[in-house]
């Protein structure tokens, strides 16, 4: 070879290695995770932490979701009865409202409000033992940090996301018929009837369903962030700015991905 | 008080949990798990024509009233024919009767109502295409019972007639139309239309119209003329002036009409005219009367005339009367 082509290669290399190296980063962080599953099986996690953070992520999040799911209903009702009263068709807001809230905008809403709520909370907590040297600390006493910080975060909302889900749904529906019942002049019967005639336990068992990768999805972006935070002030508010967009970000492809996905059976 | 934190904590997320898990199995019971408990029949059906828009899941309608879902579509490969499945839930047939006996009720209740004609049929639910069944009288009472297909039905299955969608008379009455409209000879037609087009081109060069057309331009133009004359002539003071005019001899003609009226009632005609009537049956009386006289009168004067002639021929009769007349071969 050259030695002017070898040059340019390497040029073009050292250009390139960081850009792979920062693609490389993720997976090798979820292989570490995927390493410890089988350590976390037989010793189990720290029962204190996962209460800690199903409740941070579960109980303190519930009012700040039950809100924005049903203003988001409201919203969806108001939009929806300008359209379909030209039709004369205003009793469809509940159908319409049902079914996006349900299949779309109920999970898809939890997830962004988690996001912002704890993917950034878990961000910031690691960047900030990572700048304390919290983190070398525990691997010094040979605790593996991964297992011990990201376990009992990914277990707790796990469990609080799909929860949460299920209230946000009820609530999205809830700001639905409000609007209805006051604005549209519709019996609460109707609205309930036509919304059970709306959706049925697939579509709802689904759209609970997506709250699993984007539970996953939410945590992980959030503690990678943490980890990979710079060791100083400005470093760890970038690491959850970070943690924030990129959780998004994966919540919205992940979003498309599940709903091509659902295509294919017909949902 | 660490403790006492770690309680109110524990409580909460027993709350937050609990309460999603409840709401959860609440909402699948009342997305359909409800739907096991319900009593319900099935009822069979089968469709030579095309089930487009009909899915599992649609609705089932009694005369208008929804009462349960297609449970089934399947395809009979030996005639070929729809097999329909049908969940009829029995709690939309209120018979008064105890929990145990609604079913055979229904039962009862179904073959009298297809003795009666009911039959069900394919029905659309809007504009989307999506279809519903009907169960409806479209058949008149006491028509004979179209037989299932042998071995399509079990002994204790319930089973409806079907007739022909009113789609399918649309289709078959487009079809007639088509038919009828491709026969028009559409040829003939256009060299009809293309040979009157060309007459009437030939018509509108022809150089008399054009005369006859300048002509009624010309009418149009002194038509114009003239009705500004009359418009300048009869302007509007005049216009007023002649109305008033108008309004004051007419007024005299008035009075002279209620003048009139005045002098005829005055000229007391209904009884001169009576008196009329009697003068003229007076005179025709007396000229009939002068008829008679002039009649007899010259009946008089015959009589003087005949005395005269035989006086003048025979005077002595006036003496010795009028002789016998003479008679033949005496």
């Amino acid at each position: 070879m050259k030695p002017k082509t070898e040059q340019q290669l390497r040029a073009i290399s050292r250009h390139f290695r960081p850009l792979l190296q920062d693609g490389t980063r993720p997976v090798e962080f979820i292989g570490r995770i995927a390493a410890e599953v089988p350590d976390l099986l037989r010793h189990g996690m720290r029962g204190r932490d996962f209460r800690y953070y199903l409740d941070l992520c579960g109980v303190q999040a519930l009012p700040i979701v039950l809100l924005i799911c049903l203003l988001m209903g409201m919203v969806m009702a108001i939009n929806g009865q300008i359209q379909l009263s030209k039709f004369g068709q205003e009793l469809l807001v509940a159908d319409a409202v049902g079914l996006v809230v349900v299949k779309e905008l109920g999970p898809l809403m939890v997830a962004l409000v988690m996001t912002g709520w704890a993917g950034s909370a878990f961000a910031a907590e690691i960047g900030t033992m990572k700048l304390d040297e919290q983190i070398c600390a525990l691997e010094t006493m040979g605790i593996r940090p991964e297992s011990f910080l990201v376990f009992p975060k990914l277990s707790a909302m796990l469990l609080s996301m799909p929860l949460l889900t299920i209230f946000g749904n009820v609530a999205g529906i809830l700001g639905g018929m409000l609007v209805g019942i006051t604005i549209m002049k519709i019996t609460p019967v109707a609205y309930w009837t036509r919304t059970l005639e709306a959706i049925n336990i697939t579509t709802f068992v689904l759209g609970v369903l997506k709250s699993f990768p984007f539970a996953i999805l939410v945590t992980f972006a959030g503690c990678f962030c943490g980890f990979n935070a710079a060791n100083n002030s400005q470093g760890v508010g970038r690491g959850a700015t970070k943690a924030v967009v990129s959780s998004i970000f994966l919540i919205v492809v992940a979003d498309v991905i599940i709903t091509v996905l659902y295509s294919f059976i017909g949902y | 008080m660490t403790q006492h934190h770690d309680s109110n904590q524990k409580i909460k997320l027993g709350i937050f949990v609990v309460g999603g898990l409840v709401l959860f199995v609440a909402i699948l019971f009342f997305l359909g798990m409800s739907d096991i408990f319900t009593n319900k029949e099935t009822v069979r059906t089968f469709f030579s024509e095309s089930v487009q828009g009909l899915t599992v899941g649609s609705a089932v309608k009694y005369r208008g009233v929804p009462i349960g879902n297609v449970s089934k579509i399947s395809i009979r490969v030996t005639d070929k024919l729809v097999q329909i499945d049908m969940a009829v839930e029995l709690k939309h047939f209120v018979s008064g009767s105890e929990q145990g006996q609604q079913r055979s009720d229904f039962k009862r209740f179904f073959q009298s109502e297809l003795e009666q004609g009911m039959r069900c049929r394919l029905e659309y639910t809007g504009v989307t295409g999506m279809r519903y069944i009907d169960f409806d009288y479209f058949a008149t009472p006491g028509q004979t019972l179209t037989e299932p297909p042998d071995g399509a039905l079990d002994p204790d299955e319930l089973y409806i007639p079907a007739v022909p969608s009113p789609f399918r008379d649309i289709l078959k009455a487009i079809g007639t139309s088509l038919d009828r409209i491709s026969r028009i000879r559409f040829e003939e037609i256009s060299d009809g239309l293309e040979r009157s087009l060309t007459e009437l081109s030939g018509l509108l060069a022809d150089p008399a119209l054009k005369s006859t057309i300048d002509r009624i331009n010309e009418a149009a133009e002194n038509l114009e003329i003239g009705s500004r004359t009359v418009s300048r002539v009869f302007g509007e003071e005049r216009m007023n002036r002649l109305m008033s005019l108008l309004e004051d001899d007419l007024e005299k003609v008035n009075k002279l009409t209620e003048h009139l009226i005045t002098e005829t009632q005055n000229a007391k005609l209904p009884e001169s005219t009576s008196a009329f009537r009697a003068a003229s049956n007076a005179i025709t009386i007396g000229q009939d009367e002068l008829a008679n006289t002039l009649t007899k009168l010259n009946q008089t004067l015959d009589a003087l005339t005949e005395l005269a002639d035989s006086l003048s021929a025979d005077p002595s009769s006036v003496i010795s009367g009028k002789k016998k007349p003479q008679i033949k071969g005496e």
